[in-house]
């Protein structure tokens, strides 16, 4: 029996591959995508509106079997009782670490990926990005600006719908928004406080839920719940936005629970396809396309490059330079900051359900006053403004009715404020093939070598000064001063980089549309393309990257140029 | 016209609203994984039983039987409730306490267990923990027997009770006494051992159950039509 050759292999259903498919099938492409996890139930795998005492854990979750299967999962703050099924076990997904460099990789396989789970944060980079190295010296620049990719953010964000208020700030350009969502009573103190004694903005975040129904979805209920899976598709997930669009053409062909290892290459150097293993029964299996687009996540693109050893490509696919898997990113975060608003102590309960924070954008080394020459780059602030549910009960004396009295009436307001810095793209910061472990389909698994560097432990003194001035600012009481240390490298989970792109083939591996440099069939769009990624999360520039990408491969495809 | 309070009591309540299905959820001509927007998001909220079986999802598990504590025997047990009772203000026979007791006694009975797990964690898991947690929160986890405390607890008030029965067998009054005294924070003992513990569990028990949810007056879980924000400015 012949094997059918497909148009493209798109591997990877997350936020990336999801555009990819939904653009490439628009076009008229036939795409096959393939993804390592299963497909995802909503009856029996989404928990929105559960409470707490429907769960036999109460949401504090079946510590054993987090601590089992999940060692790593667990520290994520989205992977709990309601929705730890959109996370990995780690059991079949090892990776290796120095000891001295720890590494947190938090992962979602399944159809839809991380957008499952992901916090929709959603902005746009700017040129302060795009062309840092032309701004101060440092790295290189992406091979495109911000007005290249300008129209895609477009794109992107009238079809998956961002809120947000717009602000005109050159360092943090505005989407095309959704009306915002609302400050609480605390962050608006905070604000009147902030703007007048720094001349910082405090603004709501930029977030991809929709505040008016959008494109047939409709708009949020704000059970703030988005992780446990949307059963109204009111937030950006693949599964309910990008995939159904592709789905909807006809031309676009989904195989879940297959674990691509490798691409397969033919005697001229171009991929033939790729070669997966079936998750569940083990079985080797192998998928034609005349062009592959790898958005597995950062890293795991990078790691199935890196496994697509031969005797033409010794070193893996795309890494005839050496650069595959070096300048890996994630943020930097100072977290834990905070106190509470004597003033807004209260009886009286406040709505809850907001499905994002506020933010303080950057500021420095920006167009403003205010620069630091100790550091490179910058940081922003976020947090928010709430009650406390329950937390304040331990530390009320006493017990019985009068206890729960005072439980109920006497409701301290917490503000919460953390900083989150541009980590510097640095040669030293690389993930390789373990030489010796594999993963539970045998396929190698990756040795991530990756820590903070001067730059961004100069960077924490200044955010860890300013935090506690607006801390001072807010007279914030019962203070928590933010946690000595950097976050674990990963924690954030914007891991980027390790298949940069650029206009030279020997410090790059990427050209300015995703394309390998040394194999014009193969593209990679998840966020390993990145060359620096700001104090920004990076999910809806990779995005739009992914639209560009997409918009090139079928032009030349039509063309016959791959 | 229901308000979102009412509405919300609806939710919790489980009430089955008739005519549901799922079949919007999963429009038929979707690949598996993918799915189409609900359109009748309220009936599935209020829907008796939200979660279809075959998932990851451990949902508390009705039994028409009697209780049969895992960790507890019989007369600790009852120790436990009247406790229980009283650090809540409510009879010990109530079914809020039951309800707590019952939880209480499932964390305890899996202590062990959590922690010997911790115990045996591979090297690299260890080191992300500690830099997750830091170092005296993950010693916590390894080393915290709180089942020793709450065995060492109950002896300590037994002991403290005079009585051949002990705790259970003081008049209420006797009983209130003696909770006041290990209720003083600045007393190290057995007995002020066990009702910090004891205390921190209830509060987590009574505070995500639904009386307490709405005794606090929980605004969350909910449906607006527009996002939470100040009331005082935004109305």
């Amino acid at each position: 029996m012949a094997v059918k050759t497909y148009d493209v292999i798109v591997v990877g259903s997350g936020a990336s591959g999801g555009w990819v498919a939904k653009e490439l099938t628009e076009k008229g492409v036939e795409v096959l995508m393939l993804e390592a996890g299963p497909p995802r139930v909503p009856t029996r795998d989404f928990t929105e509106h559960i409470w707490p005492y429907q769960l036999k854990y109460r949401g504090f979750g079946n510590q054993k079997k987090l601590l089992t299967d999940q060692p790593v999962q667990r520290l994520c703050y989205a992977c709990d009782d309601y929705s730890r099924q959109f996370f990995v076990n780690d059991s079949e997904h090892p990776y290796t670490f120095p000891a001295d460099k720890p590494f947190m990789w938090i992962r979602g396989r399944q159809v839809g990926g991380k957008t499952y789970c992901w916090a929709r944060v959603s902005y746009r980079y700017s040129d302060f990005e795009f062309k840092g190295a032309s701004h101060d010296g440092y790295g290189q620049d992406w091979p495109f600006s911000y007005k290249d990719l300008e129209p895609y953010y477009d794109r992107v964000e009238n079809y998956i719908g961002v809120s947000g208020s717009y602000e005109g700030l050159p360092q943090l350009p505005d989407s095309r928004f959704l009306p915002p969502m609302r400050l609480s009573c605390g962050e608006l103190v905070a604000k009147e406080v902030v703007e007048k004694k720094f001349g910082w903005k405090l603004i709501i975040d930029r977030s991809a839920n929709l505040t008016v129904p959008l494109n047939g979805r409709p708009a949020c209920h704000y059970c703030d719940q988005c992780q446990r899976g949307c059963f109204t598709a009111s937030y950006f997930n693949s599964p309910s936005v990008t995939l159904p669009a592709a789905a909807r053409t006809g031309r676009f062909h989904l195989v879940s629970d297959a674990v691509v290892s490798h691409l397969l290459m033919n005697h001229e150097g171009k991929a033939d396809g790729v070669a997966y293993i079936d998750r569940s029964t083990h079985a080797a299996r192998e998928a034609r396309g005349k062009i592959v687009v790898l958005a597995a996540s950062a890293l795991e693109s990078t790691r199935i490059l890196l496994n697509s050893r031969s005797r033409n490509f010794p070193n893996g696919v795309g890494n005839s330079h050496g650069v595959l898997g070096h300048y890996l990113m994630d943020h930097t975060t100072l977290e834990h900051g905070g106190g509470t608003m004597a003033a807004l102590q209260s009886s009286v309960r406040e709505p809850v359900g907001r499905p994002c924070g506020y933010i303080i954008p950057k500021y420095v080394n920006t167009v403003g006053p205010h620069r630091n020459k100790s550091f490179l780059r910058g940081y922003y602030f976020a947090g928010d403004g709430r009650q406390e549910l329950y937390g304040h009960a331990s530390s009320i004396a006493g017990f019985g009715r009068e206890w729960r009295d005072k439980v109920r009436s006497q409701i301290p307001y917490s503000f919460s404020v953390y900083a989150q810095g541009e980590c510097l793209p640095r040669y030293d910061n690389y993930v390789k093939l373990d030489p010796e472990k594999k993963d539970a389909w045998g396929i190698p698994v990756l040795h991530i070598h990756a820590s903070y560097g001067e730059n961004e432990h100069a960077m924490a003194k200044a955010m860890r000064d300013h935090l506690g001035e607006i801390m001072d600012a807010l007279k914030l009481e019962d203070r928590k001063p933010p946690v000595d240390e950097l976050n674990i490298f990963g924690k954030n989970i914007h891991e980027c980089g390790t298949a940069r792109m650029g206009v030279d083939p020997k410090t790059s591996v990427l050209n300015a549309y995703n394309q390998v440099h040394d194999v014009k069939n193969v593209f990679v769009t998840d966020g390993a393309c990145f060359v620096t990624q700001g104090c920004w999360e990076p999910t809806l520039t990779i995005m739009a990257i992914s639209v560009r990408a997409a918009d090139y491969i079928a032009d030349e495809f039509r063309k016959g140029n791959v | 016209m229901q308000t979102r309070r009412q509405w919300l009591m609806r939710v919790s309540g489980g009430a089955v609203l008739a005519g549901w299905s799922g079949v919007d959820l999963t429009a038929a001509e979707l690949p598996p994984g993918l799915y189409a927007p609900s359109r009748d998001h309220l009936g599935h909220a209020l829907a008796g039983h939200p979660v279809a079986p075959g998932g990851d999802t451990e949902l508390v598990q009705v039994s028409g039987g009697v209780f049969r504590p895992a960790f507890f025997e019989a007369n600790p047990y009852r120790t436990l409730q009247q406790l229980t009772g009283i650090i809540l203000g409510e009879a010990p026979d109530s079914p809020i306490v039951r309800e707590i007791s019952e939880w209480i006694d499932l964390i305890l009975s899996e202590a062990a267990d959590v922690r010997a797990t911790a115990r045996a964690f591979a090297s690299p898991h260890r080191i992300l923990a500690i830099h997750y947690y830091g170092a005296e929160s993950v010693r916590g986890l390894e080393e915290f027997d709180p089942q020793k405390v709450v065995r060492e607890g109950l002896a300590w008030l037994d002991a403290e009770s005079h009585e051949q029965s002990g705790f259970t067998a003081l008049n209420l009054e006797r009983q209130l006494a003696l909770v006041h005294r290990i209720s003083d924070p600045k007393t190290d003992n057995h007995g002020t051992r066990l009702f910090t513990y004891l205390k921190q569990r209830i509060a987590d028990g009574f505070y995500t159950s639904r009386a307490g949810l709405e005794e606090l007056g929980y605004r969350g879980n909910a449906f607006y039509a527009s996002p939470p924000g100040c009331e005082h400015l935004y109305g």
